[in-house]
């Protein structure tokens, strides 16, 4: 709800000036959430990673003591349905706010490069992504 | 229409037994069940009907010339029973409602100012498609396949060059779908076409340079840039809605920006449906001709046992990639419908950005279908014959799409 008020807001601000869209703004509504959703699937793939190497060792460790790597493989299969369910949450918000902005600003190829460059500028600036 | 794609997207990912291939069917449906409910509709439009196999020319309910239509409306109606029965025994409460939900608030808007008579007479129309359509995918062979994925039972045979587990599935998933009736029968003879190359564990060999090249790539020649596209092409554990949803995602967003009519859109979606069905069905012809077993199990047997790759191993065999076969017959469409044969066509793919990842910006279709491809290479997961013959695969596949049907010319 909050990322759609400010959606709305930006919004309304740029409806008197419709000729000059501010990408960079519209970058800075949208990069708090995107940031989190990096940070989510990072997780996502390093819980994969556990998950995957530890089925690797149980399907070729027939006589350690595996009691311990079940319950850890139960504990991350656990929290893979946290992190589903929370990653989907997020996907379908971010989904609409992009949704939201390419029905009324980012209507072209250009400028929604524009506006990806800002958004890429502004979460490397705060860490969430590497630029090449 | 565009909103059911997009839920579709959703309802696949949400759905227990929905595989690529089994995603790819879903699809398949849906979007021939769209496209003959407006295609009466469309100035010189061809049904499908009497061009796909086992369809015959009278296969199809045919709208009354002397009647009006809103071809909006029966689309509408052709899609959401679609959609619900492709998914019908796993749907879920709220996918379902999601669907009722969107069919409801697409239909009152679409209503607005029209006549009643049209409005029921349409959407009738539409629904004696969808039924007309599911009634001939009940013998394609992949009927209700969700339920039961794995095709049990399968045998595999005990040979080194042969599939074995990559992780907790113990058998390979779908090992029949290459028997399943594809739309054209040309697409799946080709599988025929592209073989790997001979399974040798001879360090001389090309087989055994393939393996190694994999190697090297994921222990010394990755770079952050390349397990970027590994993940990004991946189907992100756990989350996404397979390569065929990713394709579809792309088309979406293609179609909003170029602000496509119905027509164009209902093309464009029904020629990508038909090519991502025929895309898995090929596909799985050539795994499981082969049953290839996949890099990291050689790998570890013969070179290094203590391997790695970036991302996990799908449980089916390797030759040839799914990745590679679909993004090839989807960049074949994706050329067909937006530019010229260079492919040249600059945009910036927003669908990942749901997914956490920063979006991707191209300049040419088959240089993002390449990339696609590279990114089983880069993942560890694929041999890169696998990954040349797929796309290849994918492309013959996808000109299949544009050349051997009928297609309405020159829609906006």
């Amino acid at each position: 709800m909050r990322y759609f008020l400010l959606i709305l807001l930006f919004a309304s601000s740029c409806k008197s000036e419709k000729k000059k869209v501010d990408f960079s703004g519209m970058a800075q509504s949208i990069a708090d959430i995107e940031c989190r959703a990096i940070s989510i699937r990072e997780k996502r793939f390093e819980l994969a990673n556990d998950i995957r190497f530890i089925q690797d060792t149980l399907l070729v460790t027939k006589n350690i003591d595996s009691v311990r790597l079940k319950l850890k493989f139960a504990y991350l299969n656990n929290e893979r349905e946290t992190i589903i369910s929370k990653s989907q949450l997020m996907a379908d918000t971010i989904k609409n706010l992009i949704d939201s902005l390419s029905k009324n600003y980012l209507i072209d190829p250009a400028s929604k490069k524009q506006f990806n460059d800002s958004l890429n500028a502004i979460l490397a600036k705060r860490g969430c992504i590497d630029l090449p | 229409m565009r909103d059911y794609f997009t839920l579709l997207c959703k309802i696949s990912k949400s759905t227990p037994g929905f595989f690529p291939p089994e995603v790819s069917r879903a699809y398949g449906y849906v979007g021939i069940a769209n496209y003959e409910s407006v295609v009466h509709g469309i100035t010189g439009g061809y049904t499908l009907a009497g061009q796909i196999k086992d369809l015959p020319g009278n296969g199809l309910p045919i709208p009354n010339n002397y009647n009006e239509y809103d071809w909006s409306i029966a689309s509408n109606a052709a899609m959401a029973q679609m959609i619900r029965k492709m998914f019908e025994l796993k749907i879920t409460a709220s996918n379902l409602a999601n669907i009722d939900s969107t069919e409801k608030a697409n239909l009152a808007a679409m209503s607005q100012g029209r006549n009643p008579e049209v409005v029921s007479r349409s959407v009738q129309f539409g629904k004696d498609i969808s039924a007309a359509l599911y009634q001939f995918s009940l013998n394609d062979g992949g009927h209700q396949a969700y339920l039961d994925p794995f095709q049990l039972p399968y045998t595999m045979p005990p040979d080194p060059s042969c599939w074995v587990p990559t992780g907790p599935a113990l058998h390979p998933i779908s090992p029949y779908w290459g028997n399943n009736r594809a739309f054209i029968p040309q697409d799946v003879i080709i599988a025929q076409q592209y073989a790997p190359i001979a399974f040798s564990t001879n360090p001389t060999s090309d087989f055994y340079k393939q393996a190694l090249s994999v190697y090297n790539q994921v222990k010394n020649n990755n770079t952050p840039e390349t397990k970027t596209i590994a993940k990004y092409w991946a189907d992100d554990p756990f989350n996404t809605c397979t390569p065929t949803g990713h394709t579809f995602n792309i088309l979406t967003q293609l179609l909003e920006e170029n602000n496509c009519s119905l027509e164009k859109t209902s093309v464009a979606y029904a020629k990508m449906c038909i090519a991502e069905m025929d895309a898995f069905i090929s596909c799985w012809k050539a795994k499981y001709k082969y049953i290839l077993i996949r890099p990291v199990s050689y790998i570890k047997l013969y070179i290094d046992p203590t391997f790695a790759t970036v991302i996990g191993t799908p449980a089916f065999p390797a030759f040839s990639s799914g990745h590679s076969c679909e993004i090839g017959a989807g960049s074949k469409i994706l050329t067909d419908m937006f530019s010229d044969d260079s492919g040249n066509y600059t945009f910036t793919d927003f669908s990942q950005l749901q997914y956490g990842f920063a979006a991707r910006s191209y300049t040419n279709f088959n240089k993002m279908a390449e990339e696609c491809a590279s990114s089983r290479y880069y993942a560890g997961i694929h041999y890169p014959m696998d990954n040349e013959e797929g796309l290849n695969q994918g492309r013959a596949i996808g000109e299949n799409v544009n050349r051997l049907i009928r297609w309405p010319k020159n829609t906006k």
